[in-house]
């Protein structure tokens, strides 16, 4: 596996960990804790994948990133077949669907990275998704720099579109810098 | 500097964010210190004096970093993108309050943790057999 292909998984992992916190904060109990759980997991994760030189853990990944897709869709399901809405599930459209986009990518870059690594001469599965050397050079500073602004891209609006995310912009900011309204010159003239 | 992806990274984001800091101060005329809703840098990024004087100590930090050696720079780099990791969540949570001294808006969270991802993949993952006394 490339140093830049294992550099955004670990991106992707900090994006999903930094959404399923802001959610999980303001989600209903049980869901709550499932969802701040995972953003710690998500995060300690990604962080030991970018120190390392290979993926930790790449069996368990594989199915305990789609675990938070999972709960995401049974509860929608579920409150769609009762009538409730994505928001007052606690777990937002957007938002949720950003994180599980980022989980999704995860899941599989490791899953095809195990089948690679089990067609190749026998050798321990978590060496086969080791690094490839010291990353250099342009092609890698291009590829840290467009996966930093991309996952950037994804996470942003998908962490203002939380509940808590909702209080970040401050009054007076929203998109609008300022309007202001010509005033009448000489009011002494009339 | 050109073998290094942690001196280039770090020269590059300090030089940008001097220029930021330093741009900063245009516009931040008549805001308060600490000022919770400060001016906006470009019409997007929303910034008091006292984020423009981090945004001037961070590339300060990150420019020497990067023009002296690679240990430093990589020291720098991961250490301002925790940073930024940790405003990044920390900041949502106070936006809305009197903590938010930084006057942060959704634009500076856009920028911030680009740099964050950025600074601490580079940082973490770059330049690893590098020793201590190295200066490539």
């Amino acid at each position: 596996m490339s140093p830049v292909t294992r550099i955004w998984m670990g991106f992707a992992a900090l994006g999903a960990a930094l959404i399923h916190l802001a959610v999980g904060v303001t989600a209903p109990f049980p869901l709550s804790v499932l969802l701040v759980g995972f953003g710690i997991a998500e995060l300690g994760w990604g962080i030991a994948t970018l120190a390392r030189d290979r993926i930790i853990v790449p069996r368990i990944i594989v199915g305990a990133a789609l675990i938070p897709v999972f709960i995401w869709g049974a509860t929608a399901a579920l409150g769609s077949g009762l009538g409730v809405t994505s928001a007052q599930t606690g777990l937002p459209l957007y938002p949720m669907a950003v994180a599980s986009l980022l989980n999704i990518f995860l899941a599989a870059t490791v899953a095809i990275a195990q089948r690679h690594a089990s067609n190749k001469v026998p050798a321990p599965v978590g060496a086969a998704l080791h690094g490839t050397g010291t990353p250099s050079g342009w092609r890698f500073l291009t590829g840290v720099v467009a996966g930093g602004f991309l996952l950037s891209a994804l996470t942003t609006p998908a962490l203002a579109a939380t509940e808590i995310g909702s209080h970040a912009l401050p009054h007076g900011s929203h998109g609008v810098t300022a309007v202001i309204m010509p005033q009448p010159v000489d009011h002494g003239s009339h | 500097m050109r073998t290094s992806p942690n001196r280039l990274i770090a020269t590059v984001f300090g030089a940008v964010y001097v220029l930021v800091g330093l741009l900063g101060f245009a516009v931040t005329g008549g805001v308060g210190f600490i000022a919770t809703q400060g001016e906006l840098l470009l019409g997007i990024f929303e910034v008091n004096p006292l984020h423009n004087v981090a945004h001037l100590l961070i590339g300060a930090a990150l420019l020497i970093a990067g023009l002296s050696n690679v240990t430093a720079a990589k020291a720098t780099n991961s250490t301002i993108g925790a940073v930024y990791l940790l405003l990044g969540i920390v900041g949502f949570f106070i936006a809305s309050t009197a903590l938010n001294i930084l006057a942060l808006n959704t634009a500076d969270h856009f920028l911030h943790l680009a740099s964050a991802i950025v600074l601490l993949g580079v940082g973490l993952t770059a330049d690893k057999t590098v020793r201590s006394h190295a200066t490539a």
